[in-house]
């Protein structure tokens, strides 16, 4: 009995040394690692999930790692990228509600840009979107300010998330209405604060929103003229044009972003933790270049309307930061949720 | 009077409408537990608190695997962060069925790492390996 | 037409035997199952993919039965309530026929919200977008009521207890606007999303059962005697079901449907079925010491939710509960659209998931009934080696709940000694469970219903389907307050 006893003693005991010294062994590179990559977006039907999913499966292979895409949501995401250990096991791929959501003071400062290490940009989606029941006194953004105008008693509900994309351009949105239609139809268009898009849609079916915020490729089915009446949507505004979508961008209704014609399209960059080595970083910008330059990812991409667009990350660094603070100024003047929320 | 009926619904401040609610819900309920047992014990001729014949514990408890038990739990915390989650659960694994056992003898004890061992690397096996769950 | 062959059928066989392991070691369920195996059907067609996660589905609410009824730590969130009466039957010796009783009413429960799900989907799909945020509210608050038909005799604590859940719920982020609350400045890192529900689940369940034992030298085990094998101990028969088919379907329909409503969790499901079962008992106050009723009524109710759950998922394109949420990934990764056209546009598909879920609930009911026999041995296995084993299933769960946070094994171990407490100076643990379980929820759709009307209570009085669950609450608390009084009655008398 003992002796089995000694011999499995044995056995473990070195087993277990040699995990040890397998961990000890680990270079500075995603080789072989589990990467678990998070997104700050709890749906697995919305662009960040698909955009992530994609790009990592392909990312993957280059990097001849593991990589698991877990979708904890905004918070998790940030909180998770701002405190985890810069040993590739844990990095983020999101968009610009990065640094949006601390723009806003919607998150903490905490989780600023300054706090994680930039990588490299995978691709952009131009495809954002407001969609409004199918039934909807208006058929875009421009008539429904008219709308508004024509029936001073009327109220138009936009659902948001604080601090997305969608906060952007309610607020652009918001400020052209100021000026072209006065403070007091602006004032009739209220915000409601919403969830994923799954929750956004519910609220519209029930009569709880007027007007909702998505992806593009997401809200498309839904817009389908088979669709019942009930559930149909449609389209009544573009944050930015998309190659053969005839459908009102921001752009065209006159709506401007600091002075120029209003165009954003969200940049997927993948992020890491404070301190990361380089060694990670300059491998994740080689496989990043060599996925993003795939046929087959590209044309994956292009079917749900996203583009493949590589940035090195030195280069995605000063550019996000550029873009961050070109916004600065509008964000500042612009009224704050608890004046815009519904009373 | 209409006001009465109306929440204040300021976005920023929200996070606290549902927990005032509740909170004002359990305080009521603390009030009308306090009435319930306050009449109870009057109503049986007994002082409110009776804290003489109450007590705690069971009579003649087992000392030993019921704080062994919490200490153990917190040991093995401490431990996996420290040497991982093999190692880690062998060690508290066996020590807890070490713990528990009725016979402290050299049979039983190692009965009880083997069982440890058996069943730590079972559910390494299973889960951190085949199904890649993160293990500590 | 329907696409199937010894492949399909291998892989859902597969995914009904994980999906049990998963949904019996407390700390793992079927949304991990389902989420584990999704990157991996990438590689085969959508047909295939749909048997393997459809079997993981239903082998994972199914196997949340075996820890429940043999050592009353719920495997599932949802197998709280199948706890109540399992148990108590397992410590007679009826082990086996518990579990046959709770495989059977399983199937039952799975088949009646397959039938909703093929005959009824585009109906239910209506209706469930009529349920806007007051409604679902209201249905939350309707499945807290089984709190009070728990806390029968001991009211108000029982309700106390509940309430302080809900405020343990509430601890941590407020999804809205991203404000804090209730936690103290030094942990804010750890505590940001507030406690887990597995962590906190288990502790209380398993943790302080422990240290109950522990307390009294871990002497006994499970039952008093061994007689799981003895000849007094009455077997499974098929007549056990006898006078229980009202019971069968309204739990089965009140499972499907909270699975039908999107964003409303379910636990609810088996919650509500089974005070409604306490509600229409003949004799409620027998339910919760080994009854058929409610052990029915739980099982019946939980695997309802799996056809109801995929309603809104394949005709709204908006998942039922937290498990098809993950399984809608497995239609995008295929490429295929579910929303309001997914069911005329791909008929094919549509027919080869009800033959699978088909499949795969008769699949399950063949992998369990017999070789339960075996597993029911469990319940034979001294205290003082079982409990060291379930300390390490436990951590193991309760540390990949969010992909390796150590913060819920320390979750798991508070909530231990919190739940032995509780125990000790008489506050029932189970009623503060269902308080956290729901209370996020509850929270949730009072805020969106005031948000929509600005602050307006009256919202919750001006849609007619919500008077309706109005009735229904205030009905049922009327009952139980009468019931809790003719209890409180017989125990003085």
């Amino acid at each position: 009995m003992k002796k089995v006893l000694a011999i499995v003693l044995v056995l473990v005991l070195s087993l277990t040394a040699l995990t040890a010294c397998a961990k000890q062994e680990a270079k500075n590179s995603f080789e072989g690692k589990n990467v678990r990559v998070v997104i700050g977006s709890t749906s697995t039907t919305g662009d960040s999930y698909m955009i992530a999913d994609m790009t990592m499966r392909y990312l993957a292979k280059q990097l001849k790692g593991n990589t698991k895409v877990d979708a904890v949501g905004a918070g998790p995401a940030f909180e998770a990228i701002s405190t985890a250990k810069p040993d590739g096991e844990t990095i983020m791929m999101f968009h610009d509600m990065t640094y949006l959501g601390v723009l806003f003071g919607a998150f903490d400062q905490k989780y600023a840009l300054e706090n994680m290490v930039v990588g490299p940009r995978i691709g952009t989606n131009p495809g954002a979107a407001f969609g409004a029941k199918a039934t909807a006194p208006y058929s875009n953004m421009k008539e429904m300010a008219d709308y508004l105008k024509a029936n001073p008693s009327e109220h138009v509900r936009v659902a948001i998330e604080s601090g997305g994309v969608s906060h952007i351009g309610f607020i652009s949105y918001y400020e052209w209405v100021v000026t072209q239609y006065g403070q007091e139809v602006a004032d009739r268009v209220d915000v409601i604060v919403g969830g994923s898009t799954a929750e956004k849609l519910q609220m519209l079916w029930d009569g709880n929103t007027d007007v909702i915020f998505a992806d593009y490729s997401s809200l498309l089915q839904y817009t389908d003229p088979k669709v019942e009446d009930k559930l149909r949507v449609k389209f009544v505004a573009l944050l930015d044009k998309i190659d053969g979508v005839d459908i009102p961008a921001f752009a065209d209704l006159g709506v401007t972003l600091n002075g120029k014609p209003f165009a954003f399209s969200k940049d997927f960059i993948i992020y890491l933790p404070k301190g990361t080595p380089a060694e990670y970083i300059a491998e994740l910008d080689k496989a990043a270049e060599a996925v993003a330059k795939d046929p087959a990812f590209i044309e994956e991409m292009a079917k749900q309307k996203y583009k493949a667009a590589f940035m090195p990350s030195a280069e995605a660094n000063t550019y996000i930061i550029e873009k961050r603070n070109s916004l600065d100024a509008l964000i500042k003047a612009a009224p704050s949720l608890d004046e815009l929320t519904v009373k | 009077m209409s006001d009465l009926f109306k929440i204040d619904m300021t976005y920023s401040q929200s996070h606290w409408i549902m927990p005032k609610i509740i909170l004002g819900v359990l305080i009521i309920l603390a009030i009308i537990i306090f009435i319930q047992e306050y009449t109870k014990a009057k109503k049986a001729n007994k002082p409110f608190v009776n804290l003489k014949g109450w007590r705690f514990f069971a009579e003649g408890y087992d000392k030993v695997k019921l704080f062994g038990s919490i200490g153990l739990l917190f040991a093995y915390i401490g431990l996996m962060q420290l040497i991982g989650f093999i190692a880690g659960s062998i060690i508290i694994v066996s020590l807890f069925n070490i713990l528990y056992a009725e016979k402290k003898d050299a049979k039983s004890i190692a009965i009880c790492i083997g069982i440890s061992i058996i069943e730590t690397m079972v559910l390494w096996f299973i889960f951190g390996y085949i199904f890649e769950i993160t293990l500590p | 037409m329907i696409e199937f062959g010894v492949i399909q059928f291998l892989v859902a066989l597969l995914g009904v035997v994980i999906g049990i392991i998963f949904g019996a070691l407390p700390g793992m369920t079927a949304t991990m199952a389902v989420a584990i195996f999704l990157p991996l059907t990438y590689a085969y067609d959508l047909s295939t993919a749909l048997y393997l996660l459809l079997g993981l589905y239903v082998g994972g609410i199914s196997g949340g039965l075996v820890p429940a009824i043999l050592i009353n730590i719920p495997g599932t969130p949802s197998s709280i309530t199948t706890g109540f009466d399992g148990h108590p039957m397992a410590k007679r010796g009826e082990a086996v026929r518990a579990l046959r009783i709770g495989i059977t009413a399983s199937l039952i429960g799975g088949l009646i919200s397959l039938a909703v799900l093929a005959f009824f989907t585009p109906v239910l799909a209506k209706l469930a977008i009529q349920f806007s945020a007051v409604e679902k509210f209201l249905i939350i608050l309707f499945a807290m009521t089984v709190i009070a038909a728990l806390s029968r005799g001991n009211m108000t604590k029982g309700i106390f207890a509940g309430f302080l859940g809900v405020f343990i719920s509430l601890m941590g982020i407020f999804p809205d606007n991203q404000h804090m609350r209730l936690i103290p400045s030094f942990l804010t890192t750890e505590l940001r999303d507030g406690f887990q529900l597995l962590p906190v689940l288990i502790g209380l369940f398993a943790f302080s059962q422990m240290f109950s034992e522990a307390e009294s030298g871990m002497k006994h085990m499970v039952m008093s005697e061994n007689i799981l094998d003895g000849k007094q101990t009455r077997k499974f028969s098929f007549k056990d079901f006898k006078g229980q088919i009202i019971n069968l379907f309204r739990s089965g329909l009140i499972g499907t449907f909270i699975g039908v409503l999107p964003g409303v969790g379910g636990s609810a499901a088996s919650l509500m079925s089974y005070s409604q079962c306490k509600a229409w008992s003949k004799h409620p106050e027998k339910l919760g010491t080994g009854e058929v009723e409610g052990l029915v009524a739980s099982e019946a109710a939980n695997n309802g939710l799996t056809g109801g759950a995929l309603v809104p998922l394949l005709s709204l394109g908006i998942p039922g509960d937290s498990t098809t949420a993950v399984l809608v990934g497995a239609f995008m990764l295929q490429g295929v659209q579910v929303g309001p056209l997914f069911i005329s546009q791909n008929p094919d598909v549509w027919h080869t998931i009800l033959f699978a879920l088909l499949l795969c609930n008769f699949l399950m009911f063949a992998v369990m009934f017999g070789p339960i026999k075996f597993l029911a041995n469990i319940i034979k296995i001294p205290m003082s080696k079982l409990y060291p084993a379930v300390v390490l299933m436990c951590v193991v769960g309760a540390f990949s709940t969010r992909n390796g946070n150590m913060v819920d094994v320390i979750t798991l171990v508070v909530f231990g000694i919190l739940g032995y407490i509780f125990s000790k100076i008489g506050l029932p643990a189970t009623t503060l469970l269902i308080g956290f379980i729901l209370g996020r929820d509850l929270e949730k759709y009072f805020i969106d219903s005031l948000k929509g009307s600005g602050g307006d209570l009256s919202v919750f009085f001006s849609r007619p389907i919500g008077l309706g669950i109005w009735a229904l609450i205030v009905g049922f608390l009327v009952y139980a307050f009468y019931d809790n009084r003719k209890a409180h009655k017989a125990k003085i008398a």
